[in-house]
């Protein structure tokens, strides 16, 4: 709390008690001598200042000055002044000491008898600080809420600045009714502490929400036998190095290196049950010819193409992305139109897309066509602060048919509405038509590439592992088709 | 004229006209405001007197054109290269929550001639087809130069049950304005505000908002509080300002830092410069210490007279009293 306080100006305290005092000096005491009036004492930061009126003069005592002495235990002070003074200061006192003050007129030998005051200096009067934690909003019903904050000085205090929303009840704050409640807490002044500068805070009081209704409506755990291709009732191995039919799209459309063989989809048979795709490298002869020339990396590529089909809701995969600089492993979909649609106008959403030079970001990419059919694309990326090839990270999308937005262990880091897009209709909502879109689900693991960039020279194998594949209806939007 | 670039000059015009020197009439017809579809207010920190300035006033009949009609400027306070939080709530114009939506604060606001970077942990919504590899907000730029619009940044939050979203980043200001007499006394455009050669001082500048990048239309439709971030370095005191002392021997020179509310600031980087007589500084940086406090050591040979000064710098900006040694014989 020392942090919070700091010295301000200068404060005084009067603490002024009129009593008759004695004067012990040698002079002779003179009941009949007039005695100094209206004696006060105004303490401050380690001193005092005693004003008096005069006495008055007489026949018989003319004044001829003022003795005023200060006490404190045993030590005392005295200042003997003219008659023409009515103030005297006394500096070095100890602060928050009880001092005598006594002022006697003086008439030659003799003295009146005193008058005196008792005065405590004080140092400067600290500021205070209130430190007030924020209240949680709350639900109308809920329990009271018991309200945190400190001060150096003395305790707090609340008071609702919406009493017709909420109440303080002692140190807790009581919802009565819907809206925003606004809670003051203060520190009142004290010997010594000045009052603190108030703090407000805002909390919300609301409903309770309904529960959002998340219903699993597909999946794949990939709980097969060790080297078991995945389920084909599920998958398509997609194959080659995407020249030549069906494909016609030589490095997969973006300089990849790989080639894709169905034989490097396995499941693991572990008892947590992935699907492991491995990308290895071609070291001597081979008998697969890429666009380049001899291919230099075999790897896997699976989709549920023409199998199953998403139409909104949440798809989410567990994963264990693939290590090593090059590596470009992805969980993404693709319009189920494509067919008839090519891309971009089909639509492209990237659930996953990860470069192993660096390991610490996902990226999440929406894909289409403009108004003019070029293809853009918007995204954005999380960098999760991990490695992400070192463990199991969950990459998911909620799909709505105006918003999309992509997450990493359930933290969104990009969403894009349709709005966003500029396009009347775009390929993730419903056509002209009314019809809803279905898209298929995809996992590969591509090395280099535009993405990938330079693949580590040093670099022989790489592995994407995949837990599961789940699908699930958010409050009854969402449904598995066949594309 | 671009918009952006209109609504510089009409900024300006208020420079100017501070100055005495020049007036320049916009060349635009004002549109008032109405009101939005949306609100969205902050609501942690709570503005108010002793934490903000309001605005508000300055913006009538000038750029709270480009606004709904219940748009609230607000200028806060910030340390330099601190974290930044700010919940806003949003409401439909009705005061009905929105919840569970994906909102946005927009940072570093085209043509805000922002002063600082940010980055953030959350997700981030950059201008076109930008995919950020890190977690940066740059600056954005004056509204009279090529690159303005490259910053703005959007922040990605979702509202909760309560139609609050909570944003959080952490500033990277390197220079820091100059020190406040006082936390509600903040160094207003309007009132003499150190802008350097930026046009004006509405810079930094954040915006909550229903759209990542909204256009001017939707800008219009929603009623909000508009922040101006204004970033200061803590204060540095020397704790003796002026002593004298005697050539041959060596003194520690300390330092404290304050922030904004006088609390001491504990963990600062600072670093030292000697001009005068005397030997070099000993220790060229330190970090300030739980008290707030940071020191360095000084000495001159015997025989040295004359005058030393010691400053001590935080975030390499010199925000406070030098400390004084007078060598003597």
């Amino acid at each position: 709390m020392r942090n919070v306080i700091r010295l301000l100006g200068f404060a005084s305290l009067i603490i002024a008690v009129v009593s008759l005092g004695t004067i012990t000096n040698a002079a002779t005491v003179n009941t009949s001598l007039s005695k100094p009036k209206s004696v006060s004492a105004v303490a401050s930061n380690g001193a005092a200042v005693v004003k008096w009126a005069k006495a008055v003069s007489s026949s018989k005592f003319k004044i001829t000055g003022y003795r005023v002495t200060a006490n404190k235990g045993n030590w005392s002070s005295v200042k003997t002044l003219s008659p023409a003074l009515t103030s005297v200061r006394f500096s070095g006192l100890t602060n928050n000491a009880s001092y005598r003050f006594t002022v006697a007129s003086l008439s030659g030998k003799y003295v009146s008898p005193g008058v005196a005051v008792t005065a405590i200096p004080r140092g400067a009067k600290l500021s205070n600080s209130v430190l007030f934690g924020q209240p949680a909003d709350m639900f109308l019903g809920a329990a009271d809420q018991q309200l945190f904050a400190v001060a150096a000085g003395p305790a707090v205090n609340y008071s609702s600045l919406t009493p017709t929303i909420c109440s303080i009840i002692g140190t807790k704050v009581h919802a009565k009714t819907l809206g925003d409640c606004i809670i003051r807490a203060a520190a009142p002044a004290s010997e010594l502490y000045l009052a603190s500068v108030p703090i407000d805070r805002l909390l919300s009081i609301g409903v309770e929400p309904q529960p959002v209704v998340k219903t699993l409506l597909w999946a794949d755990e990939f709980n097969g036998a060790v080297g078991a291709a995945p389920d084909s009732t599920k998958w398509t191995a997609d194959t080659t190095d995407g020249c030549g039919a069906p494909y016609n799209n030589c490095g997969w459309g973006n300089s990849e290196r790989e080639y894709y063989l169905a034989s490097k989809n396995a499941q693991d048979g572990s008892s947590q049950g992935n699907l492991t795709i491995t990308a290895t490298r071609q070291t001597g002869s081979t008998n697969y010819n890429c666009y380049f020339g001899k291919c230099e990396w075999l790897s896997g590529k699976i989709t549920t193409y023409n199998k199953v089909g998403f139409t909104y809701g949440y798809l989410e995969s567990r994963i264990k992305l693939a290590a090593g600089d090059g590596t470009w492993p992805a969980f993404w979909m693709l319009g189920g139109n494509i067919a008839t649609t090519p891309w971009p106008g089909c639509g492209e959403l990237d659930i996953m897309e990860f470069k192993g030079t660096y390991p610490r970001t996902t990226y999440g990419t929406v894909h289409y066509a403009n108004s003019g059919g070029a293809h853009e694309y918007k995204g954005g990326t999380r960098d999760a602060m991990v490695d992400l090839s070192a463990d199991y990270h969950r990459y998911g999308i909620m799909w709505e048919p105006e918003e999309i937005s992509f997450y990493i262990d359930d933290v969104m880091f990009y969403s894009m509405r349709k709005s966003d897009s500029g396009l009347v209709r775009w390929p993730f909502g419903p056509n002209a038509q009314g019809k809803d879109p279905s898209f298929y689900a995809i996992f590969n693991l591509a090395m280099g590439g535009q993405f990938g960039g330079s693949i580590d020279p040093t670099l022989n194998e790489s592995n994407l592992k995949i837990d599961w594949i789940r699908y699930y209806s958010i409050d009854g939007v969402g449904k598995v088709t066949t594309n | 004229m671009n918009k952006k670039i209109r609504r510089l000059i009409v900024g300006g015009t208020t420079a100017l006209a501070i100055l005495g020197s020049l007036s320049i009439q916009p060349a635009f017809a004002y549109v008032a405001p109405v009101n939005g579809s949306y609100v969205m207010r902050l609501v942690s920190p709570l503005p108010g007197g002793t934490n903000s300035i309001n605005l508000t006033a300055d913006a009538k009949g000038s750029w709270d054109q480009y606004y709904g009609k219940g748009l609230n400027a607000i200028a806060m306070y910030a340390d330099v290269k601190g974290d930044v939080s700010l919940t806003y709530k949003y409401t439909n114009a009705a005061g009905a929550a929105i919840t569970n939506t994906t909102v946005y604060l927009v940072v570093n606001k085209r043509a805000s001639c922002s002063k600082t970077t940010f980055s953030t942990t959350m997700g981030t919504n950059y201008p076109g087809s930008n995919r950020p590899n890190t977690s940066a907000i740059v600056r954005d730029w004056c509204g009279d130069q090529p690159q303005m619009g490259a910053g703005e940044t959007a922040i990605i939050g979702r509202t909760d049950s309560f139609g609050k979203a909570t944003f959080t980043m952490k500033n990277w200001n390197i220079s820091g304005e100059q020190y406040p007499a006082a936390i509600n006394k903040l160094n207003q455009y309007s009132k003499g505000i150190d802008c350097g050669d930026d046009t004006m001082c509405l810079q930094t500048t954040l915006a909550p908002s229903m759209q990542a990048h909204p256009s001017d239309s939707a800008e219009r439709g929603e009623d909000k509080d508009l922040l101006f971030l204004h970033f200061v370095n803590p204060k540095l005191t020397a704790v003796v300002p002026s002593q004298k002392v005697k050539a041959g021997t060596s003194k520690v020179i300390t330092f404290k830092l304050t922030n904004l509310a006088g609390a001491l600031v504990k963990g600062s980087t600072v670093t030292f410069e000697s001009f005068g007589e005397g030997d070099d500084v000993e220790q060229w940086s330190e970090i300030s210490d739980a008290n707030g406090k940071v020191a360095t050591t000084v000495k001159a040979p015997k025989g040295t007279l004359g005058l030393q000064v010691i400053r001590a710098k935080v975030y390499g900006a010199n925000k406070g009293t030098d400390a004084k040694i007078y060598w003597i014989k």
